[in-house]
């Protein structure tokens, strides 16, 4: 792939990876889990979706910091990890049920793009 | 002060934001739209939506640096200064410009930019005279219609509230983790709450960035005392030091030819592997003090300080370079100065600084709209008896229509007239500028007499439709509209008529929620036309 | 103000309109944060551009950049310290001693 070709697709994929590690540590949460899957997580389960979503999120900073240089690709993981962070938020209160799908389908397109890239 | 720490945190937080939040609300707006200040600046100047010169290409500089001296030594001989603007991507065309002598009353004179036709052959000079993007980003720093050392105070003051309000709230929000994914609607101040917290929270490194980062921009006029003990009061000995390119020196009064341009370009391109250039300034050009300063396009690299090639004008010798590298201190400061103004952001970063500025205003407008809300919250029985709202609420709830409906009516408003005054019109760029604050002194006006949900919607569909029509009114009165402009590739102009959309849409989107609202108040108030938010 | 009972304090504005019994001491707080935390990070500015061991420029410009975390510290200080005495005598005394000091060294 050409080089701005890869820069048009690994943004959409590493904001998809943010997206899924902060829905991961959204669902961490009680409260959250709840309104999600209607029942209470276990404190394995919430230890587990921490530190997954967690490592996601570091595993997006550092993509981002091999990709654009350290000091630029630190400033595109804060804006990614708002912007995413924001469209978790409108999730949770709007389509709480919708989550889990939107997880998937993020997490699994993104996956695939970032692959692609490297 | 209080019982708690905790207690007194939260006086702090709600008596600092609310003294100065609508003077951060203006800062944060115009700030925010800074962002895409040079893109505005196009946008307002359609005379340049077609048929300019656009690419960058470094075989061709020569050429073009040679016709450039020709064209100015014809057209501004005894200009204070020259300037040769390269196509960059934010200055998508070539241009060359002067600064016209002073005029009785000015410290110094009018620039004057004129860009080339795409063939290169001619210079098109009828542009109009407006300030465009400029505009926005001297009114988050100098305000207008004051003197700029007292509004650079006044901003300074308020910047420093800011802080404390950002420190305080951090302070007081103790469950920032625990609540960090929460938003209930419709559970009336809750939701602002969150809606506040979560503005804040979700942006807050970009908060306490653009907060300090704003403080040291101005810093040589707010504590200035370092160098008056270390340099006794001497700033551009200081600056000298810092940066050796800044050295100026006034004119001579003698004359003396100016060197060839164009037989520096080799030099410079060995100085900076051959990287863009973008622009060349010549100082006094003709006399004998004149310098050619050549800048380096330094791209998406983390720095604000120019990157400068000084040359001696009459014999063409290189006197300074910027330095390779600058110390820590400088380093420290130059990254600062450059987080704060996102010069180097590419668009996408740029749009997600852009995001983030908005985050903040919408930070603070859901601070001071949680605070009408209690206010007419605790006055209900007064209300309710037929009394009037006191002094506080009516101050507090006109404030926030004229401000926070105002500014997007207002700026609205200068995008209009820009395209709506005719070309030719005295003092354009001033009254373009004057449109901007009769439409925000309408809303202010109204807003002393009517500051019901009635009037908000209003006002809010009122800027909706105004900003979602943007593309329209930009087909009717540019060479270029959106479709051309997509496939001329000419994104910074796609940019804006999206950007209105987006901002019709949104503000749209608020009119519409505020009908909801209203039925919840008419339940608790008996005169529903003095319900507000 | 610090004397009242706390259950009868809960919202912000009540809580002010209380103050206004005893204004004294808040604005004693107002101007100890406004001016003692201006004269404290103006005076911290001058004597770090003096004693940085870094270039004379370095050292000025860090001084500069520095001064403001100060200037917030001390207007969080005014307002959650319990004594507005220490308050005063802090943020007043500090700068007075610091500017003298600086005086004698030279």
């Amino acid at each position: 792939m050409t080089g701005t070709a890869i820069a048009g697709v690994m943004i959409p994929a590493l904001m998809g990876l943010s997206y899924l590690g902060l829905a991961l540590l959204a669902l961490a949460k009680f409260g959250h889990f709840r309104e999600v899957f209607a029942r209470a997580p276990s404190a394995a389960q919430s230890r587990g979706l921490s530190y997954a979503g967690s490592l996601l999120l570091a595993t997006v900073f550092i993509l981002c910091g091999q990709r654009f240089g350290w000091g630029y690709g630190s400033l595109v993981f804060m804006g990614l990890a708002s912007l995413s962070g924001f469209l978790c938020i409108m999730n949770l209160s709007f389509c709480a049920r919708l989550m889990p799908g939107a997880m998937w389908v993020t997490g699994s397109v993104s996956a695939l793009l970032a692959l692609n890239c490297y | 002060m209080k019982d708690s720490f905790f207690r007194s945190m939260t006086w702090l937080h709600t008596w600092a934001g609310l003294l100065v939040c609508w003077v951060l609300l203006l800062i944060f707006f115009a700030g925010s739209l800074s962002y895409f200040r040079h893109e505005t600046s196009l946008w307002f100047k359609p005379e340049l939506h077609a048929g300019v010169y656009r690419d960058y290409r470094a075989e061709a500089l020569a050429p073009q640096v040679r016709q450039a001296q020709d064209y100015l030594s014809r057209q501004a001989p005894g200009a204070r200064s020259w300037s040769i603007e390269f196509p960059t991507q934010r200055h998508p065309y070539l241009s060359y410009g002067w600064q016209k002598p002073p005029l009785p009353g000015q410290r110094r004179g009018d620039k004057l930019e004129l860009a080339v036709s795409a063939d290169g052959q001619r210079v098109i000079s009828q542009i109009r005279d407006s300030r465009g993007g400029d505009f926005l980003y001297r009114l988050h720093f100098d305000l207008h219609y004051l003197p700029p050392l007292y509004a650079r105070y006044l901003v300074g003051f308020c910047t420093l509230f800011m802080l404390i309000a950002l420190v305080s709230g951090i302070v007081i929000h103790k469950r920032i983790f625990k609540d960090f994914f929460s938003f209930r609607r419709g559970k009336g101040n809750r939701s602002w709450l969150d809606v506040h917290n979560l503005s804040s929270v979700l942006a807050l490194p970009y908060h306490l960035m653009i907060t300090y980062s704003g403080l040291i921009t101005l810093m040589f006029i707010y504590m200035p005392w370092a160098i008056q003990s270390q340099y006794q009061g001497d700033r551009d000995s200081f600056l000298r030091e810092l940066n050796p390119v800044r050295v100026q020196l006034a004119a001579s009064g003698r004359a003396a030819p100016l060197f060839d341009i164009d037989k520096l370009l080799p030099q410079v391109a060995a100085h900076w592997q051959a990287q863009a250039l973008d622009k060349i300034v010549i100082s006094d050009p003709g006399d004998e003090h004149s310098r050619i300063k050549v800048y380096l396009n330094t791209g998406r690299s983390i720095t604000d300080e120019p990157r400068v090639m000084v040359f001696d004008g009459v014999s063409g010798d290189l006197l300074q370079a910027s330095p390779e590298q600058f110390s820590a201190a400088m380093s420290t400061y130059d990254t600062f100065m450059a987080l704060h103004t996102a010069r180097f952001a590419d668009p996408m970063l740029r749009l997600l600084f852009f995001c983030c500025g908005l985050l903040g205003y919408a930070m603070v407008a859901t601070g001071t709209l949680m605070w009408a809300r209690k206010l007419r919250q605790q006055e209900q029985k007064q209300l309710a008896k037929g009394q009037a709202a006191s002094l506080g609420l009516r101050l507090v709830e006109g404030l926030n229509l004229s401000v926070i409906a105002g500014l997007p009516l207002a700026t609205a408003a200068f995008f209009y007239a820009n395209r709506l005054l005719p070309p030719g019109l005295e003092q354009r760029a001033q009254w373009e500028v004057h449109g901007f604050f009769i439409a925000w002194g309408c809303v202010a006006l109204t807003a002393l007499v009517d500051r019901s949900v009635n009037s908000w919607r209003n006002w809010l569909l009122l800027a909706a439709g105004l900003w979602g029509l943007l593309p329209v009114l930009n087909a009717l009165t540019s060479p270029s509209d959106l479709l051309h402009n997509v496939l001329s590739r000419q994104w910074a102009l796609v940019g804006v008529d999206l950007m209105g959309l987006v901002f019709g849409c949104g503000l749209f989107y608020a009119a519409t929620k505020l009908r909801a609202d209203k039925a919840v108040w008419r339940a608790k108030t008996p005169v529903p036309s003095r319900a507000s938010l | 103000m610090t004397h009242s009972p706390d259950n009868k304090r809960r919202q912000g504005c009540r809580d002010t309109q209380a103050l206004a019994a005893g204004a004294m001491p808040l604005v004693a707080r107002i101007a100890a944060a406004i001016f003692g935390g201006y004269a404290c990070s103006a005076v911290f500015c001058v004597a770090l551009a003096r004693l940085l061991p870094l270039s004379k420029a370095d050292s000025t410009l860090t001084a500069m950049m520095s001064s403001f975390v100060l200037y917030a510290v001390a207007v969080i200080y005014a307002f959650g310290a319990t004594s507005v005495w220490r308050v005063w005598g802090l943020l007043a005394g500090l700068p007075l001693l610091c500017y003298a000091l600086l005086q004698l060294l030279g």
